[in-house]
């Protein structure tokens, strides 16, 4: 930002303090796998803009849904592109997140005191399969139905609870136009709401603990004397 | 050339990506949204009733309903013109809507001995002549008017 302005701002707000804790973090000496959770984030931020985009468009009612996303891809300039990146990073998001989820395991970078980075980072996988679950049933032609009722069915076969699970999915007995209502909500009001929230949470732990170094990768200290050691011994 | 250094570099290589992202990302989603909101498009032909339908002394108001493509849905709206006509075969079509606020305007025979007849609109007192051209109030054009023409007797209206 300009120094000026810059400087006007930040007397009164003192974003550079925010700002510098931020990007000129001290981190250890990290991989290309460390940055797998920065595309995560990344590939969120392209679903929110798209996603809100979509939502000028797009009408939940099952006379209207799928007329409105022909709507969207054939009609609105650049309708195929917004509809097609938001297709294409909700998938990528799923990939990512679980890349990095295994970069995490690896690393070993869930020990303490990171446990709780961790256990948001799972509620935040378990969200991104919720935004899947709901986010396809959306454009509401066949393979939306028949795919989202096979899932119902999925979750209805859950012990105990899966009948009632089934039926809360479905907001009735059977998939119908309240499925597609409640599916949309949560698409995009609930889960993003929780998103937000919970990828808050998330990198301000990471903030907080800062990036664990890679295991084994730093010099052990101790290596030096044990080798004059054995030397001696020599 | 200053010599800049690989720390700056860097950080401004970072913040072009960064601009050159936000960029790809947010023109297409403002043309997006935009969308089809700017087209401007002539109506469909309306037909209104036979020429003998109106009257020779004043202005008519008639409605008829269209059905409009508005996205991927066919709306029935209401169309409400005035037509007059001085010999039952020029026709001239008049929009009922202000040109100041969109009120809907009413035609009045008398609006005092000066004007004459012409149209009043309430809201704020807009007052046109029978011809639809300003007379008086806060009005910054004439009344809006459609094309016509007559086929077979019957008279059809279209909006600009
Ligand atoms: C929407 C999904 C997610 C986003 C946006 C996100 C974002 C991030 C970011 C930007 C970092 C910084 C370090 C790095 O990139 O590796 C990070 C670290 C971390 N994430 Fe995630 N993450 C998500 C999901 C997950 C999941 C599914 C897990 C595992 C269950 C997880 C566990 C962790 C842990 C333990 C760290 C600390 C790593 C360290 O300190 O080395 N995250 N996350
Ligand atoms: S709307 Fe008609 S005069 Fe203001």
């Amino acid at each position: 930002m300009g120094t000026r302005v810059g400087d006007w701002i930040d007397q009164r707000s003192g974003w550079r303090d925010s700002w510098n804790r931020v990007f000129l973090a001290r981190i250890p000496n990290i991989s290309w796998g460390h940055t797998l959770g920065a595309a995560t984030l990344m590939a969120v931020v392209i679903l929110l803009i798209t996603g809100l985009a979509l939502t000028f468009y797009y009408v939940s009612s099952p006379t209207d849904a799928h007329q409105s996303v022909q709507y969207i891809t054939n009609v609105v300039p650049l309708g195929w592109l917004i509809r097609g990146l938001h297709h294409w990073a909700a998938s990528a998001l799923v990939v990512l997140s679980v890349a990095h989820l295994i970069r995490v395991v690896i690393h070993g970078a869930y020990k303490y005191p990171r446990e709780f980075t961790w256990f948001t980072g799972i509620a935040l996988l378990l969200l991104v399969f919720g935004f899947g679950l709901t986010g396809s049933l959306l454009p509401w032609d066949q393979r939306a139905y028949w795919a989202t009722e096979v899932r119902i069915e999925v979750f209805a076969t859950v012990p105990f609870i899966g009948d009632w699970l089934a039926r809360f999915l479905q907001g009735g007995d059977q998939l119908s136009s309240l499925t597609l209502s409640r599916f949309y909500s949560a698409h995009v009001w609930l889960f993003p709401l929780l998103l937000f929230g919970l990828v808050a949470v998330h990198l301000r732990l990471v903030l907080r603990h800062g990036i664990s170094a890679r295991p084994k990768e730093e010099p052990r200290r101790d290596e030096e004397p044990r080798k004059r050691e054995e030397a001696s011994l020599l | 050339m200053r010599e800049l250094p690989r720390r700056d570099f860097l950080a401004r290589m970072v913040g072009g990506v960064a601009g050159g992202v936000a960029a790809l990302l947010g023109i297409p989603a403002g043309v997006f949204v935009i969308g089809p909101s700017q087209e401007r498009r002539t109506g469909d032909w309306v037909a209104l009733g036979t020429v003998d339908d109106f009257p020779l002394e004043k202005p008519r108001l008639i409605s008829a309903t269209v059905a409009k493509q508005q996205g991927w849905v066919v709306e029935e709206q209401e169309l409400s013109v005035f037509v007059s006509t001085e010999d039952g075969t020029e026709f001239v079509a008049m929009s009922d809507k202000c040109t100041h606020l969109g009120c809907r305007v009413r035609y009045v025979d008398e609006i005092d001995e000066a004007a004459g007849p012409g149209f009043f609109c309430p809201c704020h007192n807009g007052v046109f002549d029978s011809e639809g051209g300003v007379v008086a109030g806060p009005i910054p054009r004439p009344l809006d008017r459609l094309e016509t023409k007559v086929e077979e007797g019957r008279l059809f209206v279209r909006e600009l």
